[in-house]
């Protein structure tokens, strides 16, 4: 008998057919409901199973740094009493700033209104860098909407909206390109997500100078998000007077792999 | 009753993944492929089928792919293997064949992954991905941690076969 009309064959060929409709209902939308669901109940087993983990892991992990304890503590007091004076300047000069700016008639800098939002899974899959947040269409939520750690810390955008969920890609995801800029020199140029091992910021003209730990926030050009949002540090710089452009690796100021309580910005 | 068990292991499997290897930062890994392997060499067609097709749903729905692609992955990967082991290999299992076959799996998962996101891509549905990245990192780590797993799993599912299994009453 050939292989065609075997019930195997219609069995694989049945099977296709029904994925081939997954794919269709998955694309049009029509499975949210049943996703939202499934969100819930695996957000719930992987939240306890991490939770577990995490207790496990840092008993053991008090045990090995438990001797280092005390430098750790030296030169935490010491970046605490550092961040202080630098909080205590910014907060002088956002006041002459704002002064400034009633001063010359500008426009208020809008601060922003946030959604407090908790992370359900994140991809296990290794493929893309995504997660799952507990909040939805229902709520308001849109596409492209910008996610960030509080204080203004930006981790990623809204790609996918399910009724009471919906899908957060990171910034180091290849889908993501962000316009940037660097703080200190206001160069401009675009950020790219490349995979789980940080961001590249590429396409700054070879007249800008950039240095490393030079902070990159969210230049404002496109629409998707607002500006001054902060995308992390330069790491390493990567240009040649031959190229056109300069490049620079970028670590994300946000720790991407331990995400729980984010912000989603309206 | 024998399908929900199933059903319920593959998703204990899938929580273990993400919400213990992940944390302890034993990843890239695929459990669901190990299983399915497992299922190809150990099971029935019908079961290693169901088992291969809602592991890979599981998948779709978790991971941030568009659905169909990593079932789709998974379900050509597993009729390969299917095909050799019944017409290549003996029936006699043995741990060299169980792992030879988790490393050829995960390369052809690899491969069919990138060709179906191609393939996705031609209906604007393919997620962007670095061929590069997947095939000098990913898949290293991934052949790596599912060796690493393969025995841990093979005990699990042994487990479970146990339980699923009616057992036969004896008069």
């Amino acid at each position: 008998m050939r292989f065609i009309y075997t019930k195997t064959f219609s069995k694989i060929f049945a099977i296709f057919v029904i994925l081939a409709l997954l794919v269709i209902l998955d694309s049009k939308g029509y499975l949210g409901l049943i996703k939202d669901g499934f969100f819930r109940i695996y957000g719930y087993g992987v939240t306890h199973g991490v939770q577990a983990t995490s207790n496990v892991r840092n008993t053991f992990s008090t045990l090995f740094t438990i001797k280092n304890l005390a430098s750790d503590n030296a030169q935490l007091n010491q970046k605490v009493d550092e961040l202080a004076f630098e909080n205590a300047r910014l907060k002088s000069a956002q006041d002459e700033n704002i002064s400034l700016r009633k001063a010359l008639n500008f426009k208020q800098q809008s601060s922003f209104n946030l959604l407090p939002v908790e992370v359900l899974n994140s991809d296990p899959t290794g493929f893309t860098q995504t997660l799952v947040i507990d909040k939805g269409s229902s709520d308001n939520l849109g596409l492209n909407q910008a996610v960030v750690v509080a204080p203004g810390i930006l981790i990623g955008k809204i790609t996918k909206l399910y009724p009471n969920s919906a899908q957060v890609t990171l910034l180091t995801d290849p889908a993501i390109v962000i316009n940037a800029e660097v703080v200190d020199s206001g160069a401009r140029g675009l950020i790219r997500g490349e995979h789980g091992l940080g961001l590249s910021l590429d396409l700054v003209t070879q007249n800008e100078l950039i240095k490393t730990g030079d902070e990159v926030i969210t230049s404002g050009l496109s629409n998707d998000f607002a500006r001054g949002l902060l995308i992390g540090q330069v790491a390493a710089l990567r240009s040649s007077s031959t190229e056109l452009f300069q490049k620079a690796f970028v670590s994300p100021a946000a720790d991407l792999r331990n995400l729980k309580f984010l912000f989603v910005i309206q | 009753m024998r399908g929900l068990i199933w059903f319920s292991s593959l998703f204990i499997l899938l929580i273990i993944q993400g919400g213990v290897l992940v944390p302890l930062h034993l990843s890239p890994v695929n459990l669901i492929l190990i299983i399915a392997v497992v299922a190809v060499l150990l099971a029935d067609f019908n079961l290693s089928l169901g088992l291969t097709l809602t592991g890979g749903l599981l998948l779709d729905f978790v991971s941030g792919t568009p659905d169909g692609l990593v079932t789709m992955s998974l379900l050509v990967v597993f009729l390969l293997l299917y095909f050799v082991v019944n017409s290549v290999l003996s029936r006699n299992v043995t741990l060299v064949i169980l792992f030879s076959s988790v490393a050829t799996a995960t390369i052809a998962y690899f491969i069919l992954f990138l060709l179906f996101n191609r393939l996705f891509g031609l209906l604007g549905l393919h997620s962007p991905l670095s061929v590069s990245f997947l095939l000098t990192r990913q898949l290293p780590l991934t052949l790596f941690f599912n060796l690493l797993l393969t025995y841990p799993v093979l005990q699990y599912y042994l487990w479970i076969q146990k339980w699923a299994t009616p057992s036969k009453l004896k008069i």
